[in-house]
């Protein structure tokens, strides 16, 4: 729980002896430096509380604080998206899912607005991936935002380790405050999973019940729903083979009432651009972003030496 | 794990890291490693310039060049009480980092999270690392046994003293110098990372050469010499 309000600081009035004044003071140190004019209120309220909890209270505070900033989404804040979709990759069998987000970044010439650090995924930068003239750096996982299509899209550019529940409940408090509307999932399944040849087209999973009550338009898109599967220990779960958090952040969203997606394609590991390519083309089938037409899909620049160098002319 | 000797075993996918696939979270969970920090003199409340140095290659010539006999002011270890960071200072206005050989790179996000005060509390941080040669990416390699290329956030244009040509795209970095990089762009911290590309996986006296450039542009250390020296693994004569 971060202290949020007036409300939350005084449930932290509790002393705690552990905490040297030293720690104390470096931690206020880093507050003083990255202060944000949301976290000022709670700050002064602090000075507020009698001398014999004031200390613990702004400890508090101050402890929060620095879980805040270790742990966040930075994005601008006069950005509204209200009512808009957020669409990210699940970290998957084949990188499908990213390699769609990638097509509709390159594809749309959306623009990065902001990045989120969460110590689960491993850091990785470099240069911008979509501008080969750009000098700005792209992070493990970047925002990008489509104002004419209503979109903001997360890339996340590398695998994940361990518990995966703080990243969830980053994004559903994220999600919530920006009060956007829906969430899509764009993710992949391992192959040997499909017992049927003819479900190699998209699957989905939904708790959207604008999608799931279109009964026309899931006709239209020939999606195949994936079918909730028992477990050996009888916990129903929708679970995707292969797919990565796709599954554990629906349900995680699920239970905040928040409408979420989840698109999948079966694939084996390898040249994955097609299976890419499937999904964008079956999710433009659904939100119209661009013309049906090949022509308008754009390789981002960056996919050049997916396979490594060219040989080299020396060996001839 | 291999059942057999001489047994080939792929991983089950690229994009899973130790075999880790999801819905494991009550295991993984469990075995969350920490990172504690000891400070070993009173810590400053503020660093004019930080360099951070990861990569094993990097490791002993830094420190034979930086800090021979510089104190060590602070480390990061593990539930193990293995150093895996260690901050030493050179004079009152260089600190240096070393993340340790030992570290699992798959943790450096957590590694970060727990420095990530000692970041901010830098003016001017240098993320140093290496790579083999056959990692870049590009149509032209330069035929040279090792050349520099950079990365810079935002404000870290302004602190940069020595220019290199930006790492180019696909090119990228992974690691602890990477999520310093990351933290650092997104806190709009100024910063400027260097990564060293080289033809060998040991240093040697013409790969070391844009290393010593680099290291003479930002700190005050002056003619470093080669010989008598023993941070070079191996000779360049003998196998």
């Amino acid at each position: 729980m971060k202290v949020q309000s007036t409300k939350d600081l005084l449930c932290f009035t509790e002393i705690r002896d552990s905490w040297d004044d030293e720690c104390f003071l470096d931690k206020l140190h880093v507050l003083a430096q990255g202060a944000l004019s949301s976290w000022a209120m709670p700050l002064k309220m602090a000075a507020l509380f009698p001398e014999r909890h004031r200390g613990a209270v702004m400890r508090d505070v101050t402890c929060r604080y620095v879980q805040y900033l270790v742990n966040m989404i930075k994005i601008p804040e006069e950005i509204n998206l209200e009512n808009y979709t957020l669409m990210l990759p699940s970290v998957a069998i084949g990188n499908v899912g990213q390699l769609c987000i990638d097509l509709l970044i390159s594809s749309l010439n959306l623009r990065k607005i902001g990045s989120l650090w969460n110590s689960m995924f491993l850091p990785i930068c470099g240069l911008d991936p979509y501008d080969k003239k750009s000098n700005s750096i792209c992070t493990t996982a970047d925002f990008y935002l489509g104002t004419c299509h209503n979109i903001i899209l997360l890339q996340l550019r590398s695998p994940y380790v361990g518990n995966s529940n703080e990243f969830f409940d980053e994004l559903a408090q994220f999600i919530q405050r920006k009060r956007i509307n829906k969430i899509i999932i764009l993710t992949s399944s391992y192959d040997y999973e499909c017992a049927d040849r003819s479900e190699f087209k998209i699957k989905y999973l939904t708790s959207d019940e604008s999608l799931s009550n279109d009964e026309k338009l899931l006709k239209n898109l020939c999606w195949i729903p994936h079918i909730k599967s028992l477990k050996t220990d009888s916990t129903e779960q929708c679970y995707i083979p292969g797919g990565g958090f796709a599954n554990g952040l629906y349900g995680y969203l699920k239970t905040f009432g928040i409408p979420c997606t989840v698109l999948f394609k079966y694939c084996s590991e390898g040249d994955n651009v097609s299976d890419a390519l499937v999904l964008f083309k079956g999710l433009n089938e659904w939100l119209n972003l661009i013309n049906n037409d090949t022509n308008s899909i754009k390789y981002p620049s960056s996919w050049e030496y997916f396979f490594g160098n060219p040989p080299s002319l020396d060996m001839y | 794990m291999a059942s057999f000797f001489g047994e080939v075993v792929f991983p089950v996918s690229r994009a899973f890291w130790d075999d880790e696939d999801e819905n494991k979270e009550t295991e993984s969970s469990v075995n969350q490693p920490e990172f504690f920090i000891r400070w070993l003199k009173e810590k400053p409340s503020s660093i004019n310039t930080l360099i951070v140095i990861e990569g094993e290659m990097l490791i002993d010539f830094s420190r034979e060049c930086l800090c021979p006999n510089s104190q060590e002011i602070c480390f990061v270890e593990d539930e193990k009480q293995k150093k895996m960071y260690t901050i030493y200072q050179i004079n009152d206005e260089l600190h240096i980092g070393i993340v340790s050989s030992r570290f699992d790179v798959k943790l450096s996000g957590k590694l970060v999270e727990k420095i990530s005060d000692i970041i901010s509390s830098a003016k001017n941080t240098i993320c140093i690392t290496c790579r083999h040669i056959s990692h870049y990416k590009n149509k032209n390699i330069p035929k040279v046994p090792s050349f520099l290329r950079m990365l810079t956030t935002a404000s870290g244009k302004n602190i940069c003293k020595l220019k290199e040509p930006y790492l180019e795209q696909p090119n990228i970095i992974y690691g602890v110098t990477a999520g310093v990089l990351s933290y650092a762009q997104i806190m709009e911290l100024p910063l400027v990372l260097y990564v060293l590309y080289t033809d060998s996986f040991v240093l040697d006296s013409l790969s070391a050469e844009p290393l010593l450039k680099l290291l003479t542009n930002y700190t005050l250390v002056h003619n470093v010499t080669f010989s008598g020296k023993d941070f070079f693994n191996k000779g360049n004569l003998y196998m």
